[in-house]
């Protein structure tokens, strides 16, 4: 049975607990949808820290967005905007329908999100979004800032999860 | 006057309202492209212009609509079902392209 897990993390252990997280699952393919730093930066950062980023495939929501250039590359998509919320979830959807094998879903994160987009939008998407992922089998992890733990949304989130982390 | 007219064309008029508000609906609850909100202002201008028709099937005085004004109207109302569609076609192709490279790279990301 897939588990939806919402990880709580300060702002200043940001990088840091997302690779941790990221190498804890380097067995599985990842699907890592970043509305928080480009494609780009992330590999980078990837490859410094030794992580392989031959199984993660990314939807890159922010690059395009902040006018970064963006090439053909190899296990990325980009979308337009992190407003474009339809666009994002399609993507997901096909990636992990197409995507064979052991698999989860990473969310980095719902506070960018949230800059973005209105909180009752973020609660339609990432339940609709959840609930896909729960009908597919596929865990799914999901970040949050510690400073918007307070905010309804996050705790309407918490509520559709089945762990909360840190926080 | 013939009644039939006008209890038709009001009722036209009401539902014109309503799917205006339906598709403002639908726009909250997706939020795919700002420009669809020309098709619910299409929506909105053909309520008035069935209005207006309303008011001239009753005779009333206070409108006194000229064919000009009537095709003004007409022609409002086809422009921005144009923009409407038009916005909500590019978002379709994006999706379509989305998807198609998801395949495309899925399969190389497979290799």
């Amino acid at each position: 049975m897939s588990k939806i897990i919402l990880n709580v993390i300060k702002p200043e252990k940001y990088f840091e607990e997302v690779s941790k997280i990221i190498k804890k699952q380097s067995s599985k393919n990842i699907i890592y949808i970043t509305t928080n730093k480009p494609y780009s930066f992330i590999v980078n950062s990837f490859k410094k820290n030794k992580i392989n980023t031959d199984k993660i495939f990314f939807i890159d929501c922010i690059s395009k967005q902040i006018k970064e250039k963006t090439n053909d590359e190899g296990n990325c998509v980009f979308i337009q905007s992190p407003q474009d919320l339809t666009t994002i979830s399609i993507a997901a959807n096909e990636a992990i329908k197409k995507i064979s094998g052991n698999k989860i879903l990473f969310l980095d994160s719902l506070s960018v999100l949230l800059v973005y987009n209105d909180s009752n939008t973020i609660g339609k998407f990432s339940n609709f979004l959840l609930n896909k992922m729960r009908a597919s089998d596929v865990d799914t992890i999901m970040l949050a800032l510690e400073s918007d733990a307070d905010k309804n949304i996050i705790k309407q989130i918490e509520s559709f999860s089945d762990e909360v982390k840190g926080g | 006057m013939d009644i039939i007219n006008v209890i038709l064309g009001s009722l036209a008029a009401i539902f014109q309202f309503v799917a205006a508000y339906f598709g403002y609906r639908i726009y909250k609850f997706n939020r795919l492209n700002k420009w669809w909100l020309a098709l619910v202002l299409a929506f909105i201008v053909q309520g008035i212009r069935r209005i207006f028709t309303v008011f001239e099937d009753v005779g009333s005085p206070l409108i006194a609509s000229s064919a000009i004004f009537d095709r003004t109207l007409m022609f409002i109302i086809s422009l921005l079902i144009v923009v409407g569609l038009w916005a909500m076609m590019k978002n379709f192709e994006n999706f379509e392209v989305i998807t198609g490279k998801i395949s495309e790279k899925v399969k190389r990301f497979k290799k």
